[in-house]
């Protein structure tokens, strides 16, 4: 009987191996067959019957051809489970405002189609997959930098669009995908600003800096080192926190040893907030700085009070706020919360989406709307456009220009985020 | 069945108190919840389904799931011959050409979380040593052939054919990493183990973390390149897929043959009672030392492959939930059980992403986004229901009845 | 000298908080040789209980000002209430089913029931992280550089406290009584007439009490609740179980405060970046040389 099984197995995996091989040699056609099946072209019939509304088909040529009747489905891969939501829901919000003001482009319904990115690589992968599975048109996000490198990789080989709101780190565009664009700042333009901020203006010399272990938080910091250390500053001490600590009691005792006179830290809301309190009930008089990871109302709220007078980076903004405010007071309308952070960036990232579809969108002989892939890649990197967070041109590499602004440095007064450069 | 059989009769000359407490309680349990347990079994195929993706245009199905995840359930627990194999190996070939990309990926992750369940399974299943660390060799192989192969780092090999080479040597480096961590915890048992490896993969991760000069820290490796097959590259899901495939096949073939080996009967005794086996001659330390070697080779080699197909790694990939989701998976399947194994990656790594679809829409109810908000939670309940239904797992292995009862790993009943 | 004393105190404040958790882990450990996963998800649940409480007092009345004892004491109580509710329906529906079922299919069925609450709450907050009103000033006492903040300090005691009544409770009551028995041997343990479903029951409901208490002031020291802040320290705590011997009720006190003191004083020598990996390092250490944990009992070993 033993026997017998040990044969079995064999056999089936003998037969499994040969038919592997002979998958694997005919490799670039069963490709293609993943580029067509990539948006929906190639479903089985069944699927048809679906409830997602959208049947999307891809052409020949790599467009996207949505049926008359059909919506346009823009994707938005955000974070949606563990704390990390806490940043990501605002972001759906923001950009699921965003289409449903803009409504209709050329008589075309818009909907938004949110996948959970988990913050993470995995998790960014398979919602990337889901996203050009579910024949969406362009994809807001990744959130997060590290899965936005690793979801970039099914994104780019799709050559579908994507435009994070809130991916920062220099990796992200460094990788060369043309398809990739962000209205978030690069990390590097942003952590040197910190640095040259914390040197010249607030006339620091003395830094402790403090990151959350993440893609984000570390890129941050190392970032800030070399501007600040350049600069002739000295990093006293690096150390680090755990995202989902709610004590810090041990790294705080430890930086008040070392008497900054600044204490810079690279992360998001939750830990910063309860950083920043810990480090004024443990005594500690040096000023604290964050960057876009805290600049939310949400960051004052949690630190109940120890806020005041921090320091936070927003990357370079203009100082006319007419627009900002106008989306602020919008968001407030429809979702009775403030914008947080991250929110114009992602309704800015949609924006030039929807208007980049409208742009080369053409609506063929049945009365379907097709939009060719690269041409709408196209549209994107010559955009030039004047949002809520500031005005927005892209180089080369998919990075923001910083046009006529300086990098906004506000501090908090009396509880609120108050612009002060 | 000659070396097992011999052995149980020799605990029972041993200790015959000891075995027919067992006995006792063994029919207890199956008279006491033989109707819970009929009931299970039927139960769990809805369950099941649910994992495939659910009823038409009431849930928002995605049938190609759904019709491999009953097959495969329904062939696997016949214990089909080899028609049912062969059915089943076509499946698992065919239908992938049929999936959206989406689905593809999910494969991808079934199967390579399949794949990690069956080297896992050699530790936990067969050699009864609790391990909450398994990440640690599925991360050293991962990042072994990312520093190797990405353009970061200067690219050394040939990224043509380096595939091939750092496959064997990440099993080769996972083994010895495994043998690492069990020189040290050769006396450990259970639940003491548990925490333990635990804590070793957590430090794994902690390492590839901080030290940036090495690994490129938080920040992660990418640009990963794909391996090419002869002059193909293999890019896509879909041909990874069939590399862990292969592998799965590869590693359960040769995992059972060890099972039925000497050596796996070896296994056995130290999982029954570690000093009995010890008492009768069996070299503990070497054998324990076997499998985890064994088992972290195969998880190196999964990472390896992980590598390629994700093109970035990060030391997040690499937290604790992945080694609670390959125990997890091991266990709902029915452990010792390669079939099984399979069964449970379906569930645990399936259910939570195609549950991203799940909507209710029959009559007047219209819950759209019940699956984006609430998959974990959904997720969550499931796992529960599944062990209450099927505590044994869902394709228990026939000899292992017996084991892990409550006083089994800890405490030793008998007193000597 | 005062930044050691300083970390001292920053490692016994968490250490307690672990080594109240731990106890839950090791009590049931102790009937039902089963790691409970969700514990650390009551602890959360507590915490959660706690700002509804207080923010339901400051929004509707002006009781967190006039009499704080009162309030606190209340969300405490509640605290413990609802993690108590929540431990006996999960023991129930979980747990229960698979007292004779194999030894890890009651591990799965924990996890399971920590994801489902970990992300019940995720939902039901929306995932914003929920602040503490001001009910405990947040002033210190100072003693040169050494600062202990008002909250801080109760949360200590209090950790004391739990630990101490928990000890009397295990060794003077009958039910304590009972629940040593029935970890001794439950068979034995039934055969002498212990209700051993009651016993199980009532050892879920005292480690899910000291578990929702903690939670509760040890969201008002760190003033947030989020659904995430229940898995590291149920992680710890079960480490800390483990270091002292998994079932031993002083083992898990020792392990707590233990494992809180280590990792300050590594995050002193080697940042905060490295505390888990010189935690796990001592672990094996102490494993190696004490297989059954600081306060384990040697029968575990026979070898």
């Amino acid at each position: 009987m033993k026997i017998g099984k040990r044969a079995l197995l064999l056999a089936a995996m003998l037969a499994t191996l040969t038919m592997v091989l002979a998958a694997c040699s005919s490799g670039t056609s069963s490709k293609d067959k993943t580029a067509t099946a990539g948006a929906g072209g190639a479903k089985t019939p069944a699927a048809g019957a679906t409830t997602a509304a959208t049947k999307a088909a891809t052409g020949a040529a790599g467009s996207i051809t949505v049926k008359k009747g059909d919506k346009i489905k823009i994707g938005i891969s955000t974070t949606l489970t563990t704390d990390n939501a806490e940043l990501g829901i605002p972001i759906r919000d923001a950009a699921l405002l965003a289409i449903k003001t803009k409504g209709t482009i050329k008589g075309f319904g818009i909907e938004g189609d949110p996948q959970d990115d988990g913050c993470a690589g995995p998790a960014s992968v398979t919602a990337a997959n889901k996203l050009i599975a579910d024949g969406v048109v362009a994809v807001i996000g990744p959130m997060c930098s590290g899965g936005a490198v690793a979801a970039l990789d099914p994104l780019s080989g799709a050559n579908m669009l994507t435009v994070s709101a809130s991916a920062t780190n220099p990796s992200v565009t460094a990788q060369g995908k043309k398809n990739f664009f962000r209205t978030a700042w690069n990390d590097a333009t942003q952590g040197a600003e910190m640095a040259k901020y914390a040197y010249t203006t607030l006339g620091k010399k003395n830094v402790v800096l403090v990151n959350d272990q993440s893609t984000y938080g570390k890129g941050l910091m190392d970032v800030f080192k070399a501007s600040f250390t350049a600069a002739g500053g000295k990093v006293a001490s690096e150390e680090a926190v755990t995202v989902g600590e709610k004590d810090f009691g041990p790294t705080v005792t430890k930086i008040k040893g070392e008497s900054p006179d600044l204490v810079v830290f690279g992360g998001f809301i939750a830990e910063g907030a309860v950083l920043v309190r810990q480090l004024k009930d443990a005594g500690v008089t040096a000023s604290f700085m964050g960057a876009d990871g805290i600049a939310d109302q949400k960051y004052i709220d949690q630190s109940g009070g120890a806020a005041e007078g921090s320091y936070v980076s927003r990357g370079p903004k203009p100082t006319d706020t007419k627009l900002y405010d106008a989306f602020a007071a919008a968001y407030k309308a429809e979702y009775k919360k403030d914008a947080g952070q991250f929110t114009e960036q992602a309704t800015d990232a949609t924006n030039i989406v929807l208007a980049a579809i409208e742009k080369v969108a053409t609506v063929d002989g049945s009365g379907n709307l097709v939009i060719d892939r690269q041409k709408l890649i196209d549209a994107v990197a010559a955009t030039s456009y004047a949002g809520a967070s500031g005005q927005i041109d892209f180089d080369a590499k998919g990075d923001r220009k910083v046009v006529g602004a300086v990098n906004e440095i506000d501090q908090v007064k009396s509880g609120k985020l108050t612009r002060i450069q | 069945m000659k070396g097992s059989g011999s052995l149980s009769s020799l605990r029972a000359a041993l200790d015959p108190g000891r075995y027919w407490s067992r006995a006792g309680e063994q029919l207890q349990t199956t008279t006491s919840g033989a109707a819970v347990a009929r009931f299970g079994q039927y139960a769990v195929l809805p369950l099941l389904a649910i994992a495939g993706g659910l009823g038409p245009s009431y849930f928002g199905i995605r049938w190609t799931f759904a019709i491999l995840v009953i097959v495969m359930y329904a062939l696997l627990r016949s214990r089909s011959g080899l028609f049912g194999m062969v059915v089943l190996g076509a499946m698992l070939v065919y239908l992938p050409h049929q999936m959206d990309t989406f689905e593809r990926g999910i494969m991808f992750d079934i199967a390579l979380y399949a794949l990690l369940g069956i080297g896992l399974n050699v530790v936990v299943g067969y050699a009864g040593l609790l391990d909450l660390g398994y990440v640690a060799f599925f991360a050293s192989g991962a990042y072994l052939y990312a520093l190797i192969s990405a353009p970061q780092f200067g690219g050394g090999f040939d990224v043509g054919t380096s595939f091939w080479i750092v496959l064997p040597m990440a099993m080769v480096l996972a083994a010895l990493v495994g043998i690492a961590l069990g020189v040290p915890v050769l006396r450990l048992r259970g639940d003491y183990l548990a925490i333990v490896t635990l804590g070793f993969g957590e430090i794994i991760r902690i390492m590839i973390n901080n030290q940036d000069g090495v690994t490129n820290g938080p920040v992660g490796v990418f640009a990963i390149p794909k391996p090419h097959f002869g002059s193909t590259e293999l890019s896509g899901p879909v041909e990874l897929y069939f590399v862990v495939l292969a592998g799965c096949f590869v590693a359960a073939f040769a995992a059972e043959r060890i099972r039925d080996s000497r050596v796996g009967r070896a296994w056995e005794a130290i999982r029954e009672d570690e000093d009995v086996a010890s008492s009768m001659g069996v070299n503990t330390t070497a054998y324990k030392l076997m499998a985890f070697a064994i088992g972290a080779a195969i998880g190196g080699g999964g990472g390896v492959i992980y590598s390629a197909k994700q093109s970035a790694v990060f030391p997040s990939d690499f937290n604790l939930d992945v080694s609670i989701n390959v125990l997890a998976l091991v266990i709902i399947g029915g452990m010792g059980n390669v079939r099984g194994v399979i069964l449970g990656a379906m569930l645990l790594i399936g259910l939570p992403e195609v549950l991203r679809d799940f909507s209710i829409n029959i009559a007047f109810i219209h819950l759209d986004n019940l699956g984006a908000d609430y998959r974990l939670v959904i997720f969550g309940a499931a796992l529960v229901a599944v062990m209450i239904l099927r505590p044994e797992g869902l394709l228990p292995a026939r000899r292992r009845q017996a084991q892990f009862e409550p006083a089994d790993v800890l405490e030793p009943e008998v007193a000597t | 000298m005062q930044e050691w004393i300083q970390l001292l105190i920053d490692g016994i404040t968490i250490g307690g908080v672990y080594a109240v958790i731990a106890l839950g882990y090791t009590l049931v450990y102790g009937v039902l040789r089963m790691i409970n996963f969700a514990h650390g998800e009551l602890f959360m649940m507590g915490a959660f209980t706690g700002y509804y409480t207080l923010n339901g007092f400051e929004k509707h009345s002006s009781l967190n000002d006039s009499v704080p004892v009162l309030t606190i004491a209340i969300a405490i109580v509640l605290g413990m209430v609802v993690a108590v509710t929540l431990a006996l329906v999960m023991e129930r529906i979980a747990y229960r089913p698979l007292r004779r079922a194999p030894r890890l299919a009651p591990l799965i069925s924990a996890i399971g029931v920590s994801i489902l609450l970990r992300n019940i709450m995720l939902r039901a907050t929306n995932a914003q992280g929920k602040v503490y009103p001001k009910v405990f000033p947040r002033t210190a006492v100072e003693i040169g550089e050494i600062r202990l903040l008002y909250v801080q300090i109760f949360l200590i005691v209090l950790s004391f406290v739990f630990l101490g009544l928990l000890y009397l409770f295990i060794q003077r009551t009958k039910a304590g009584v009972a629940i040593r028995a029935v970890a001794e041997d439950r068979d034995t343990a039934s055969l002498m007439g212990i209700n051993v479903d009651r016993t199980i029951m009532t050892t879920f409901a005292v480690g899910a009490a000291l578990a929702g208490a903690a939670g509760v002031v040890y969201g008002m020291f760190v003033t947030t609740a989020t659904s995430g802040m229940g898995f590291i320290p149920g992680i710890k705590a079960f480490t800390a179980a483990v270091l002292g011997g998994i079932g031993s009720v002083p083992g898990a006190m020792a392990g707590g405060y233990f494992l809180g003191i280590s990792e300050a004083i590594s995050t002193k020598f080697f940042g905060a970046q490295y505390k888990d990996v010189v935690a796990f390092v001592l672990l094996v250490a102490v494993l190696i040389f004490r297989p059954w944990g600081l306060f384990g009992k040697r029968e575990d070993k026979r070898a």
